[in-house]
């Protein structure tokens, strides 16, 4: 029998540590292909999480293919071979357990065959449109090529998950993220294309247009913005918060770096009026490709950045660097809090809090969400490490060999493994919560968060599961991972 | 007995950090000590790790002090010896090491070189946790400075990240008036409004009338004036020298080679001169021009 949740923890102001944390969901729900918390939500007293499931089973199949060897999960070469359909997960707290309340449909192929209909929900949001009695989740999609483009699923009664039509984007969109509610608006903007058969780019939009609804059940969709902003380089608006009675979209830019933009969303008609805040990945070009994250704290934004595909992109041949941690001022101005120093066209910048990119560490792809909670802000990063033993070394920079020579790959794992999470109460002294996965290097990033009355919610990305290649007296073999797939922690401070 | 709070001598390298300390610390009531780098870790085990990764010789200094006070010599054996001191020591945390030296050296006070505090906000916070401290920030002129540091850094075999330019020209290093003002600018937001614990000296203005100066600074800091002090010229201390194999750095290789400061008239270039070190021949950005005139750099030359 579960047992009853105590009440609000009361010192989460002094900041959430390591021992702090309890692990309330491991292995995927017991399924180590649920590899990403992909959405969270605080909704109605319980938390959701939507998940994508086997991504290293899809890469595997995507053209062209990663250069890793050898495949390091067990990934049969045909993509139906596995259940890929996405799932959501409900926690109670007052019942400390878990409830799994959707899994996508099978549907018809267009060549045939049965396919998921969702593989992933990457984003999901309370809001309440005008046709809506009172506020709903709204949940983001991610659909196979193979089926139609991601619809919207809604959820009044908090069990019941309904789908409800898309905006008007192309075939060629085949999945979206954020959903942004400002003034009385749902904002979205596709964030993953395919345009043929292994041509999937999870990061990359066919359009860069944002859309905008009032009334989401019933799909009145418009252009907020004009596609990349005028810009054909701006190939994705890929995050958007709001700040300052603002909202700030940021965009993926593989020529120049990426951009923030800004509307006030004072205009009587849609597409609004919009400000460039950031350009040229704030003067660190192609390194900064990727506006990743945004959160708003302590009367500024902070914006983390990345390189597509984590920390190395690629089709455009970008990195591999790591990710900087920046933060705009409702003039405008910016600090670098996290990253390289530079001269810049907007004058000296150096990083405030002295850590280099990735929070020194090289491996450290992303900065990848962010959250406020209890007077602190609290930073999740993405790091590759623990693809090493795979990846071929002929294109690394020279401080990854450098370190490589130096200690060798496993104990770059032992050292280095799992992601990190970070607090900061100021924006420039940090501390870090966990720098190793919280003890499980196989969670490479922290994927979400919710702050709750409950306490910090923060679900990982754990990708490596459930049977993991491993080596053995110089011989590859595939063993299950106990320790795979997505985990989630409850922090609390009592 | 509290022994006296102790001297932080702060800058950046290549400006006389190691010399402007051994000359404050030339009196019998202070202690030379080499560049400690304790701040960098919160506990001594996190020192011990970070000494240990690092290509530099973070760690040589600490180590010289350690077997100097517990074996008072430097060998093999006793750098070992102090080693094992530390590693006994490593659940504590680093400024309870700080407190013990300093307590173990009372009455005399500590004087520390210290060249990686301005860098990061964890350091300076972990001497401000410290609390019993005076800081005495060092400053160059920033047209000088750097056209040394461009020299001094082509010529040097390995470059800390820190240093490195991973923006503009990856093979190359970073323009070092980004680092002149990180490490100046991030010393003032830190310390300087503290001014009963804080002090700025311009090596330009010592360095036009060494022995003056130095008897200014001791009364500025409120040292009790002796009857008799040495010469400038007359600095004496192990740790200006390389030590033993096992821990031979401590101090700046320059301040190693000559470790006192030598008098010479100022000669300020203008801060609106090009910044010469760069190929495409601008000036100094606007942020470390008005840091220069505040640290009371003038606009103008000074011949």
């Amino acid at each position: 029998m579960a047992a009853v949740a105590q009440a609000t923890p009361k010192n989460d102001h002094l900041g959430l540590r390591t021992d702090d944390f309890r692990l309330i969901c491991e292995s995927g729900f017991g399924d180590g292909h649920n590899g990403y918390a992909h959405s969270i939500a605080w909704f109605e007293g319980r938390l959701y999480i939507g998940t994508t499931r086997a991504t290293f089973t899809m890469l595997k199949l995507n053209k062209p293919r990663p250069d890793w060897k050898p495949w390091p999960v067990e990934s049969p070469d045909e993509r139906e071979a596995i259940d890929r359909r996405a799932e959501i997960w409900c926690y109670d707290p007052q019942t400390q357990s878990w409830t799994q309340l959707f899994k996508a449909p099978w549907v018809e192929g267009k060549q045939g065959g049965r396919v998921p209909r969702y593989v992933g929900l990457r984003g999901m949001v309370v809001f309440q449109g005008a046709s809506d009695s009172k506020p709903c989740l709204y949940v983001s999609t991610w659909s196979p090529i193979s089926t139609d483009p991601p619809d919207i699923l809604r959820c009044e009664n908090g069990r019941d998950f309904i789908a409800v039509p898309r905006p008007p984007w192309d075939e060629s969109v085949r999945s979206f993220r954020t959903l942004q509610p400002f003034r009385g608006r749902v904002h979205t903007t596709p964030t993953g294309s395919n345009t043929g058969d292994g041509q999937a780019q999870e990061c990359i939009g066919s359009e860069s247009t944002i859309y905008a609804s009032s009334d989401v059940q019933n799909a009145i969709w418009e252009p907020a913005s004009a596609d990349g902003f005028g810009d054909p380089s701006n190939t994705t608006v890929f995050e958007m918060a709001t700040f300052n009675g603002q909202l700030y979209a940021g965009t993926v830019n593989p020529d120049r770096g990426m951009e923030v933009w800004r509307t006030d969303g004072d205009c009587d008609s849609l597409p609004y009026r919009w400000k460039r805040v950031l350009s040229h990945g704030a003067w660190r070009g192609k390194h900064n490709e990727l506006c990743l994250s945004m959160c708003e704290f302590k009367g500024a934004l902070y914006i983390g950045t990345a390189i597509v595909n984590g920390g190395y992109h690629r089709r455009f041949q970008i990195g591999p660097a790591a990710a900087e941690l920046l933060r705009i001022w409702p003039d405008d101005s910016w600090d670098l809090l996290v990253g390289h120093s530079r001269l810049t066209p907007d004058g000296l910048r150096y990083p405030l809090s002295g850590y280099a990119p990735g929070f020194d560490n090289l491996f450290g792809g992303y900065i990848w969400r962010m959250v406020e909670h209890a007077g602190h802000l609290y930073i999740g990063t993405y790091c590759w490490i623990n693809m090493l033993p795979y990846f071929p070394r002929h294109a690394w920079p020279s401080d990854v060999l450098t370190l490589l020579r130096r200690l060798g790959v496993e104990e770059l794992n032992r050292l280095y493994g799992g992601c990190d999470l970070w607090r900061t109460a100021d924006g420039v002294h940090f501390e870090p919560v966990t720098r190793s996965g919280f003890g499980n290097k196989y969670n490479w990033g922290i994927r979400n968060f919710a702050s709750s009355p409950h306490g910090l919610f923060v679900a990982t990305s754990n990708v490596f599961g459930p049977r993991l290649a491993v080596e053995r007296n110089a011989h590859w073999r595939y063993e299950d991972n106990p320790r795979g797939g997505l985990e989630v922690y409850l922090g609390q401070r009592w | 007995m509290t022994p006296p709070a102790i001297l932080v001598v702060a800058g950046l390298r290549h400006s006389s950090v190691g010399r402007v300390a051994a000359l404050l610390a030339q009196r019998d009531d202070a202690i030379l000590m080499p560049e400690l780098n304790l701040f960098m870790a919160d506990t001594v085990g996190a020192w011990l790790l970070l000494v240990e990764r690092s290509q530099d010789r973070l760690g040589h200094g600490l180590l010289r002090a350690i077997a100097w006070q517990q074996c008072k010599e430097e060998s093999p054996a006793s750098i070992a010896a102090a080693r094992d001191w530390l590693w006994r020591r490593s659940d504590r945390t680093t400024i309870s090491v700080v407190h013990e030296l300093s307590q173990q050296l009372a009455p005399r006070r500590l004087v520390i070189p210290d060249l990686n505090l301005g860098w990061r906000p964890n350091y300076m916070h972990a001497l401000s946790e410290f609390g019993h401290f005076q800081m005495l920030h060092v400053t160059r002129h920033p047209v000088l400075h750097c056209r040394e540091l461009t020299q001094r850094l082509a010529q040097d075999y390995f470059i800390a990240p820190e240093w490195r330019d991973f923006c503009d020209n990856p093979s190359g290093v970073v323009d070092p008036q980004i680092a002149w003002y990180r490490v100046h600018h991030s010393l003032r937001q830190q310390f300087a409004s503290t001014p009963a614990r804080y002090l700025h000296v311009r090596l330009e203005d010592l360095l036009a009338g060494v022995e003056a100066q130095r008897t200014h600074i001791w009364a500025a800091l409120d040292w009790p004036s002796l009857q008799h002090v040495q010469r400038p010229g007359q600095i004496e201390s192990a740790f200006l020298y390389p030590g033993c194999e096992a821990a031979v750095g401590g101090m700046e290789n320059e301040i190693m080679r000559e470790p006192r400061l030598i008098q010479e008239p100022r000669r300020d270039p203008a801060l609106e001169t090009h910044a010469d070190w760069r190929e495409d021949g601008r000036k100094l950005s606007k942020e470390v021009r008005d840091l220069a005139r505040e640290l009371g750099y003038n606009a103008q030359a000074q011949v």
